[in-house]
């Protein structure tokens, strides 16, 4: 029987929606080949928490848990990694393509003498071998693929795929692994990490972004209560960016960042080719902006002709109302 | 210290993609290239290193056919010391490939401190950095946003999910470069004018069998057509209301 | 005279000429350490009718200032008469009944000249020096300390003095000879009845006190000149003599092959006729008054940097004679960044010079110093830069756009075409911006409507290169023209069709540097055409009360004022005003000079300027014919907030509206 071994990433202790997400593939791909599911979870204080994996489809969860390994190091994770890799034996290895998959990943793979697709956004099996199709060129092409390395090692993209408890409540070996030297050449000073609740663009479900339209950081505050009202994050545009309203982190876009939400709501942004590249992906559009003939009225799934100063505030009020 | 970069050239990032006939590569014929603009950070970084350490030489290295001699050429203009061209017949698919034969030519240069951009964006892989910090045995850091050097000693500030993480390690070391580590300096157009003129080295080097293989590539599927809910906060409600019933995105 | 006196006023003559030819020798040498400039011996005699006849009918100052230029002329004359009467009064001291013009009527009539010129020339004296000591007018007095000048107090004294003594020379002669010629020399024979109470032998003391006082005063009026602005007497009329014939703000081509250095970076690297206008500058004020940088508080001012380079220069002069290169190069201390990078090279400084400066050249020459050897420039401009060589437009928007906006309309591309009677040049405005494209879009409407035969490049244009070669990039510029003129020449066709001034310029006027040589047409131009041709019918159209606003790059420099006001009479009923600067007083928009793609930091904003200026006229449309002034206006009011009251639109907009 085959193994699909999964890195299910955690942060502070608490495992990350992407994690469940690639546990999750890997439970449908599993279905189709019969295949054994593995998740490997990586932390400090984690093993109480390691139990969830099951419930998003892990077959068996293994668990490297130590004090050194509180904190993300591409040389001791990357060596645990692989040591689970070779002991199970596994022959698809798939990783969430978050900042620490984008960095662990290719190190598994080169250790195991092979190549990975990375960042993918479908992902299949077809006579035992992984097809997956990742973008390419900012999305403008997407490359449909066949992994011929052995094992086959793909990551997936950050909310694309869904989480799905599919074995609520069902309980899980968690094993313990032998672990390796965890001394590393590579030390981590500090981690600091920015307002404490703030969600991250790349994460989020739901997000709210500005744009030059906004005219200036002190008027931001109107997206951040749309924002908070729905749960969702702020992005901004390079223009904001550019301009020293928002931090570098909150840019989406082709020099910012790649996001997927569900939902991706502009505010006063027109929509160049470089913002879209950033947020095509998102399920569903809604443009706000005074200019019925900017670039993002055409592409958006639903879009409001007006003034965001008068019509975010007013979308505030409604959602708050109606969550309540 | 002898700093090696490692860049590539791409298509520019206007460039209008379309899928050969083949139907899995691109057509090149009208595309522009340019230097991958993270690899232009890291060609940055290590002109400042050396400016302000001082080093033996900093040299430029990229794998590509023969149209990338002019990314190394702007990376002269820039003020690199040397360039060597890595002569295949097309860009590579497969990281690990391009990872081994860009180990071999910094084992070779010993170089101390390795900098590229942290993706190319064509691919958008983000492998060839790590790799090649397993290929060398030499540590990796990537996605960095502020780097300081002092003697062999290196700090990193790396860009990480809603924060920063801050690192220590030492030389030599692999760094992937990502965008507000600097500003990339304009190449000067004396500097352009005597890169015109830089002899290129060339090694012509063979790809290993891509593990990756492409079935075909396609276009984005079209979006279907957006509506226009109305005109200012009037049109407020029936937009959410589509989005609770229509789209069910809240 | 005796002997004596003759030996001193003999070594006082020799002594000032001596003393004024040896600076006047070191003024030439150092125009001629200048780097190899434009050759400006053609045509001679043109240009010496042309020089000629402007100072001597003293256009120079009359033009945009009436009075001032009246008071001048009159001391003007007062030198050229008192040039002639020196020659006199000297060679009378030598040989006593020495007459220049004889004894009879024509010698009469010439006393009568100089006394009626004396009095003017006194007039005129007495006025500047209110003007500037008691109404200090800025442009003469501002930026101080440089324009508050005690030379112009000593120059107003001689010439004052001179006219005095002179008058009362002759009053003394009068009297001490008996010959009164009242009748022809009434203001003379005036000082004599002031001096009548005199007694002889005191007279004759004052006679040849008067009489020394004036050779004195001229001679040290002559020692003085080279040490001042009043150099202008010799140099300005030379300065005419080599004027350009080419457009104000024609940039030249550098031979990259055969040159090392680029642009001006030390003050010996200007041509030569560039230090010949330092040398020539009046410190009148006139561009700086209508210089739309200083209007905006910019610490630009061509007056300045004129002078400014005057003075570097002859500091580095002792260096530069002796054969040793300068001490020290011109920026940032003898000319500053902010000051250099703040034109828009709209060329009102050129226009209005009495002595033909040409600012805008030196102002690119440093600007070219400084971004191709130094590497330094607004970093603005780096990303259009990097937009013109990689997309072949300045906002680096995918070149294979570049037509995109022809989509849903007819609109010939000249590859499928193969030849055209117009090639029409959109241009980056035209084919990207999309108030550009708008504009465009109305051009394609008329010129299908009215059945022209033309075809666009499409993907295989590029920019004109204008903002590369305004902002110093010489090289970029450079590479984009010979590809543009490559391109055209693979096509059939008669005339080019621009729908940007700039692109007009570039193309008729700085293109055949690079042996593209074309017959060029902008937009209002075949409008026009069309219109009186019958192929386009327009009437009054409901815009309200209409202006035009002249773009500097259609208006004062290829001289197009007309085309675009008949369009706008046809459309206006009656209705259309002039702004308080229109046509070759036009007030920049700010847009030019590759200030498109800078910020706009210091000072006030041109663009508002302008707009205010439309306001004054209570205009409720500002006609324009140029992409960049759509776009400065166009933000101008929307920034003001006044876009109910006021909207721009090009012209073709505007004619396109009428058509069904």
């Amino acid at each position: 029987m085959s193994t699909i071994l999964v890195f299910a990433e955690q942060q502070s202790g608490v495992f990350k929606k992407a994690g469940f997400e690639v546990v999750s593939q890997a439970r449908k791909l599993a279905e189709e080949s019969g295949a054994n599911v593995v998740a490997v979870a990586i932390g400090s204080g984690i093993e109480d928490q390691a139990g969830v994996l099951g419930e998003y489809g892990a077959d068996k969860i293994l668990l490297a848990d130590d004090e050194k390994l509180e904190n993300y190091n591409p040389e001791t994770y990357k060596n645990v990694f692989v040591n689970a890799a070779r002991d199970t034996e596994a022959d698809i290895l798939l990783f969430s393509a978050t900042t620490t998959g984008k960095d662990l990943a290719p190190r598994v793979a080169a250790a195991m003498d092979t190549t990975l697709a990375s960042d993918c956004i479908g992902i299949g099996l077809s006579d035992g071998k992984l097809n997956v199709n990742r973008p390419l060129y900012a999305g403008k092409v997407f490359a449909h693929i066949v992994i011929e390395g052995n094992p086959q090692i793909a990551s997936l993209r950050p909310n694309v795929f869904e989480a799905v408890k599919s074995r609520e409540g069902q309980n899980v070996s968690v094993e313990k692994m032998e672990l390796p030297d965890l001394s590393s050449k590579i030390n981590v000073v500090e981690v600091r990490r920015s307002g404490g609740d703030k969600l991250d663009v790349s994460e989020a479900e739901i997000i709210v972004t500005g744009g030059r339209g906004v005219r200036g950081p002190e008027h931001f505050d109107i997206i951040e209560e749309l924002a908070n009202s729905l749960g969702a994050a702020v992005g901004a545009t390079r223009a904001a960016v550019d301009a020293g309203w928002r931090p570098h982190e909150d840019q989406v876009g082709q020099t910012g960042k790649v996001v997927s939400p569900n939902l991706y709501i502009m505010c006063g942004a027109s929509g160049a080719i470089q913002h879209w590249a950033g947020m095509s992906g998102s399920k569903c559009i809604v443009a706000i902006n005074k200019d019925e003939n900017a670039p993002i009225m055409k592409k958006a799934d639903y879009s409001i002709i007006g003034d965001l100063f008068e019509v975010v505030p007013v979308m505030t009020e409604e959602i708050k109302k109606f969550r309540e | 210290m002898k700093i090696a970069v490692c860049l590539k050239q791409v298509p520019d990032t206007e460039a209008n993609i379309k899928i050969a006939s083949d139907q899995k590569t691109i057509d090149e014929s009208a595309i522009k290239f340019i230097v991958n603009p993270y690899d232009e950070y890291a060609i940055e970084e290590a002109l400042k290193l050396k400016e302000s350490q001082g080093a033996e030489a900093v040299i430029a290295i990229s794998l590509g056919p023969d149209r990338a001699k002019d990314a190394l050429r702007t990376a002269v203009a820039m003020g690199v010391d040397d360039v060597v061209l890595l002569k295949t017949s097309a860009n590579s698919n497969d990281a690990l490939s391009t990872a081994k034969i860009l180990a071999a030519k910094i084992k070779e240069l010993g170089a101390d401190m390795i900098l590229l951009g942290k993706e190319a964006i064509d691919d958008g892989n983000m492998q060839v950095g790590p790799m090649l910090s397993e290929l060398l045995n030499i540590p990796c850091i990537t996605v960095v946003t502020k780097l300081e050097v002092n003697g062999n000693s290196v700090k990193a500030e790396r860009e990480i999910e809603g924060g920063v993480e801050v690192l220590e390690t030492t030389m030599p070391c692999i760094i992937t470069c990502q965008k507000g580590l600097n500003e990339p300096r304009f190449p000067s157009i004396r500097g352009v004018m005597m890169a015109k003129k830089k002899q290129i080295l060339e090694e012509t080097v063979e790809l290993e069998d891509a593990k990756l293989v492409v079935s075909s590539l396609t276009y984005p599927q079209a979006r279907s057509e957006g509506k226009v809910v109305g005109e200012g906060a009037e049109a407020v409600s029936e937009l959410i209301r589509l989005l609770r019933e229509e789209a069910k995105v809240i | 005279m005796n002997l004596i006196g003759q030996i001193v006023l003999i070594l006082c003559i020799v002594g000032a000429v001596v003393f004024f030819a040896k600076e006047i020798r070191l003024r030439y040498r150092l125009v001629k350490l200048g780097a190899k400039g434009p050759q400006r011996w053609d045509r001679p005699v043109e240009r010496l009718g042309y020089a000629v006849g402007r100072v001597g009918a003293q256009i120079c100052s009359i033009k945009d200032r009436p009075l001032v230029g009246t008071m001048h002329a009159f001391i003007f004359y007062g030198f050229v008469f008192f040039a002639i009467a020196t020659i006199n009064h000297v060679t009378r001291a030598f040989v006593p009944e020495f007459s220049l013009w004889g004894h009879g009527l024509f010698n009469n009539l010439w006393f009568l000249g100089v006394d009626i010129i004396a009095i003017l020339t006194s007039i005129g004296a007495i006025f500047m020096f209110v003007r500037r000591y008691v109404f200090k007018p800025e442009p003469i007095t501002k930026p101080w300390p440089l324009s508050r000048s005690p030379q112009s107090a000593i120059v107003l004294g001689f010439i004052f003095g001179l006219m005095v003594t002179y008058l009362l020379n002759q009053g003394a002669d009068m009297i001490l000879t008996g010959k009164s010629f009242a009748a022809w020399m009434p203001f003379s024979h005036a000082t004599s009845t002031l001096l009548a109470g005199m007694s002889i032998p005191s007279l004759q003391i004052w006679n040849a006190v008067f009489w020394w006082a004036h050779i004195l005063m001229v001679l040290g009026f002559l020692v003085f000149i080279p040490h001042s602005k009043h150099l202008h007497l010799i140099a300005g009329p030379i300065n005419i003599f080599f004027r350009t014939r080419e457009p104000d703000g024609t940039l030249q081509k550098i031979d990259f092959e055969n040159t090392e250095e680029f642009g001006v970076t030390n003050v010996n690297q200007f041509q030569w006729k560039n230090i010949m206008d330092f040398f020539s500058c009046v410190d009148c004020g006139r561009c700086q008054d209508v210089c739309p940088a200083y209007a905006s508080d910019k610490p630009l001012s061509p007056k300045v940097v004129m002078m400014s380079m005057r003075k570097h220069i002859l500091h580095e002069a002792d260096h530069l004679i002796s054969g040793q290169d300068v001490s020290e190069p011109v920026m940032d201390k003898w000319q500053t960044p902010d000051e250099i990078w703040a034109c828009t090279t709209c060329g009102a400084c050129m226009e209005t010079c009495p002595v033909m400066n040409e600012h805008i050249p030196t102002i690119i020459e440093l600007r070219r110093g400084q971004m191709m050897m130094e590497n330094k420039f607004p970093q603005e401009l780096e990303p259009a830069f990097r937009g013109l060589e990689t997309n072949s437009n300045p906002w680096n928007l995918g070149m294979s756009e570049r037509a995109s906006w022809t989509e849903g309309l007819d609109v010939p591309i000249m590859a499928e075409k193969g030849e055209a009677e117009y090639l029409w040049f959109v241009g980056c405005s035209g084919s990207f911006d999309d108030r550009g494209k708008n504009i465009s879009h109305a051009i394609a409407k008329i010129l299908n409507a009215a059945g022209v035969d033309y075809a666009i490049l499409g993907t295989e244009e590029k920019c004109c290169g204008d903002p590369a070669r305004r902002a110093g990039n010489e090289y970029l510029f450079q590479m984009m023209a010979e590809e543009n003129v490559a391109t055209f020449k693979q096509y059939k066709f008669k005339k080019i069709l621009t729908s940007c001034p700039h692109g007009y310029q570039m193309i008729k006027n700085e293109y055949p540097q690079f042996e593209g040589e074309f017959e060029v047409v902008h937009h209002t131009e075949l409008i026009a055409e069309l219109v009186e041709q019958g192929k386009i019918k327009l009437s009054q159209n409901g815009n309200g009360k209409m202006t035009f606003h002249d773009s500097c790059y259609l208006g004062r420099y290829n001289d197009i004022y007309e085309a675009p006001r008949k369009i706008m009479k046809a459309m206006s009923d009656g209705n259309l005003v002039e702004m308080v600067h229109s046509k070759n007083k036009s007030f920049c928009c700010g847009g030019g000079g590759a200030r498109m793609f800078m910020e706009e930091s210091i000072g006030t904003r041109i663009n508002h300027l302008r707009v205010e200026e439309a306001e004054q006229v209570g205009a409720e449309t500002i006609g324009v014919a140029c992409p960049f002034c759509m776009t400065m206006l166009d933000d101008g009011v929307k920034e003001k907030g006044i876009e109910e009251n006021i909207q721009v639109k090009d012209i073709a907009q505007l004619v396109a509206e009428q058509i069904v």
